[in-house]
Parts: structure tokens; C-alpha cells; sequence
């Protein structure tokens, strides 16, 4: 008898064969493919942490680039505030134009209330009072000219190098404002030089230090602690931070 | 009988004997086929559930990192953080099979298990307090939050 012709069921075994077989390929195939989706979920990571460093240093040099733009010497405070306002206010409507733009919302506010007190800054490393009270403000100077206007309290600045070091005291009742030039600092101690405050929370001021260091100019200055806070949100991150900025440097 | 009248025996089993005994041998066959795929599915299964777990681990491990580092990096500037919020989707399930995630803080460790015997265990390293915790998966949506009066991280499930 032919193939064709058998009624044997031969066919209908052959084809339960082969759906029999076929169904357990695809459950092996399908569940690869469930497992690959799970990795693919769990693979996936969202950083926000450059986003969050760049906000705070881009908002901290705006911030005292600002302050430089608006503020002059023995000028009146409160149009240097309101001007400062001002351009902040543009550079944070900007700030979350652009951020917007990529689906992030950021917004920067600032408090002026130390500028607008008159509250100078201490002459701690970070200018608050919790701050390092000993610290090295520039090393391997050159020339410098010294200018200190403390507010409160005193302290000293130490002027070494690598052999010997010279104590400029700014505490009580010595004379609290000092403009010591290169040739002074010259007299006392050869170049080059390293500045450091000593005992920075006992005293509060200002302090403008300019000259040569490392083969350019510098300046490094202090009159306020502004305080800016920096809201960042995504689809997965919200974070509220406050930075302290000192300024004008 | 001998061998020579079995070949020219013509007398075999009849047509409904013939097709029981052939129905019995395809079930037979089938299930020793299928059987023998579902061990070789479930060791599988196994493995690559300690993969994923491997994988949501480090995930995990990343995330909690990333925000300690906001924190530390906020710190540096002399800066304070008010509030941080990360929230991020974990799988309720891998392989249809719900697990658990155990955090503890001494020393960092995430552990991933599976009732079916699959386990990992990632370390993360971070400065900031860890309050040590454990979520089963079905929630999916999870949140990592800086807790400001306590310095501290903490995972809730959302």
C-alpha cells in the first residue's frame, strides 16, 4: 500500500511530532527572550551627578562674576544689590531656559542677605564660620600686595618660606586695616612665598590679595558669604541644595 | 515458535490495539521530550536569574553611589542639601518569579534571592550613612532619599 493511500494515521503522528517539538523550541526562544528584556530593564541607569556639579560651579562663577560686574569701591549698596538682582535674575531665566530645553527643570535663587547687612565674610577657607581657621591661601608667590579691612575680632596672616616665615598680626588693638605692598613683604622675607591665614574664625572682614604667582597674575579677594540655592529635577531626580559662594573671587 | 514463522507470521495486533499502543508511545515520547526541556529550562532559569540579579545589583550599587556622590560633591562646595530625591523602576519580577532585596550597611551589601535558589551579593562603598533595609519586588517603583537630620541615605518603596 502506498503512503499516499495509508489511513493508518501516520500524518496526523507525524504532524503531533512536529508541533510537539515545535512548541518546546518556542518556550526555550521566548523565554531567552523574557530574560534578555529583564537585563535590558535592570541595565538601564540615569546619572544626574555631572548635571548637579556643573549647576553648582556654573552658578558660582555667575554669581561672582555678577558681583564684580556691580560692585565698586565705597559705591552705595543698594543699587549694587538691586543691579545684581538684576543680572542674576537673566542668568537664571536663561540657566532654565536651556535646561528645560533638554527636559530638566532647574531653578536658582539667591540670598544677599549677609551683602545687605554689611556682614563681612569670616577669614576662615570657605569664609563661614565653620570653616578651616588655618589655611594656605597661595603658595610660591612672587610679588603680592596685601590689603586686610577686619570687621571684627583678629587674626594673623603668615607669610613663609622655605626657610623662614614672617606673622603679620591683625588682632586687637593692633591697627585692623593693612595695605602691606611687595616691597614691605620684601623686607621681611624673600621670595617666594607662601600666604596663610591663621586663626580665620576669630575674625571677620575683607581681604584682597593680588601679584604674581606660578608664573601669572592673581587675585584672590573676600567680602561676602552669598548663599545660592540650586533646585534640580528630572523624570528620576529632585534635589534642593544651598552652596555658600564667597565673593567677589 | 520459531523464527522463521515469526517473519511470515502475518497475525499482529489489532487496529484499535495497533493505535493505543501507538497514542501511548507519542504521549511517552512527548512528555520524556518535555521533561527533559523543563530541567534543562530550570537549570537555565537558574543561571540567568543570578545574571540579572547580578545585573540589578550593580544598578542598584550605582544608584545608591551616584547619590552619595551628589551629597559628598555638594559637601565639597561647602553647600548643604536640603532634599535629594532618586527614584528608579526595579523589575517585580525575574523569570515570572518575585525576589527579594536585602541592603545592609555592615559592611555594604545588596543581596538578590529568588525562592528557586538564585542568589548574588554586590558591594557598594559609600560615605554617607546607609540605613540597611529590605523590600520584595512587587512594589517596582523605588525612591533613594538623603534624610538631612540623620546624614543619611534611605531606600522606600514608592
Amino acid at each position: 500500500m502506498g503512503l499516499i493511500e495509508n489511513r493508518d494515521a501516520q500524518f496526523m503522528l507525524l504532524g503531533g511530532f512536529i508541533i510537539a517539538i515545535g512548541l518546546v523550541i518556542t518556550t526555550v526562544i521566548l523565554n531567552s527572550v523574557i530574560f534578555e528584556g529583564n537585563m535590558a530593564i535592570g541595565a538601564g541607569t540615569q546619572s544626574s551627578k555631572t548635571e548637579i556639579v556643573n549647576l553648582m560651579q556654573i552658578t558660582k562663577d555667575e554669581s561672582r562674576a555678577a558681583y564684580r560686574n556691580v560692585s565698586a569701591p565705597g559705591g552705595n549698596r543698594v543699587p549694587m544689590i538691586s543691579n545684581f538682582n538684576n543680572t542674576t535674575r537673566n542668568f537664571r531665566d536663561n540657566l532654565s531656559t536651556i535646561y528645560a530645553l533638554n527636559g530638566e527643570g532647574v531653578n536658582v535663587s539667591w540670598n544677599v542677605t549677609n551683602w545687605n547687612n554689611g556682614s563681612y565674610a569670616y577669614f576662615t577657607d570657605n569664609g563661614t564660620v565653620g570653616g578651616s581657621p588655618n589655611w594656605t591661601v597661595i603658595q610660591n608667590v612672587n610679588n603680592s600686595n596685601i590689603t586686610v579691612n577686619v570687621s571684627t575680632g583678629g587674626f594673623y596672616i603668615n607669610i613663609t618660606n622655605s626657610t623662614n616665615f614672617w606673622r603679620i598680626n591683625f588682632t586687637n588693638p593692633n591697627p585692623q586695616n593693612l595695605t602691606i605692598n611687595n616691597s614691605q613683604i620684601n623686607k621681611n622675607i624673600s621670595q617666594p612665598f607662601t600666604v596663610s591665614f591663621i586663626n580665620g574664625t576669630n575674625a571677620t572682614g575683607r581681604f584682597n590679595i593680588t601679584g604674581y604667582a606660578f608664573g601669572r597674575n592673581f587675585t584672590r579677594a573676600r567680602d561676602y558669604i552669598l548663599y545660592a540655592n540650586v533646585s534640580y529635577s528630572t523624570s528620576r531626580v529632585r534635589a534642593d541644595i544651598t552652596i555658600p559662594i564667597s565673593v567677589p573671587w | 515458535m520459531n523464527s522463521r514463522n515469526l517473519i511470515k507470521d502475518d497475525n499482529a495486533v489489532s487496529i484499535s490495539i495497533g493505535y493505543i499502543l501507538m497514542f501511548a508511545i507519542t504521549v511517552i515520547v512527548i512528555s520524556v521530550t518535555i521533561i527533559s526541556f523543563y530541567s534543562l529550562t530550570n537549570s537555565n532559569e537558574k543561571a540567568a536569574m543570578t545574571a540579572t540579579f547580578r545585573l540589578i545589583g550593580a544598578g542598584l550599587s550605582n544608584k545608591i553611589t551616584t547619590v552619595d556622590t551628589m551629597v559628598n560633591i555638594t559637601n565639597s562646595y561647602g553647600g548643604t542639601v536640603n532634599s535629594l530625591e532618586y527614584e528608579f523602576p526595579m523589575s517585580a519580577s525575574v523569570a515570572d518569579r518575585s525576589y527579594t532585596v536585602n541592603i545592609t550597611n555592615s559592611p555594604y551589601q545588596i543581596i538578590l534571592q529568588s525562592d528557586n535558589g538564585a542568589m548574588t551579593t554586590s558591594s557598594f562603598n559609600i560615605s554617607t550613612n546607609f540605613t540597611p533595609i529590605q523590600i520584595y519586588s512587587g512594589a517596582e517603583n523605588y525612591k533613594i532619599s538623603y534624610n538631612k537630620s540623620g546624614s543619611s541615605l534611605n531606600l522606600v518603596e514608592q
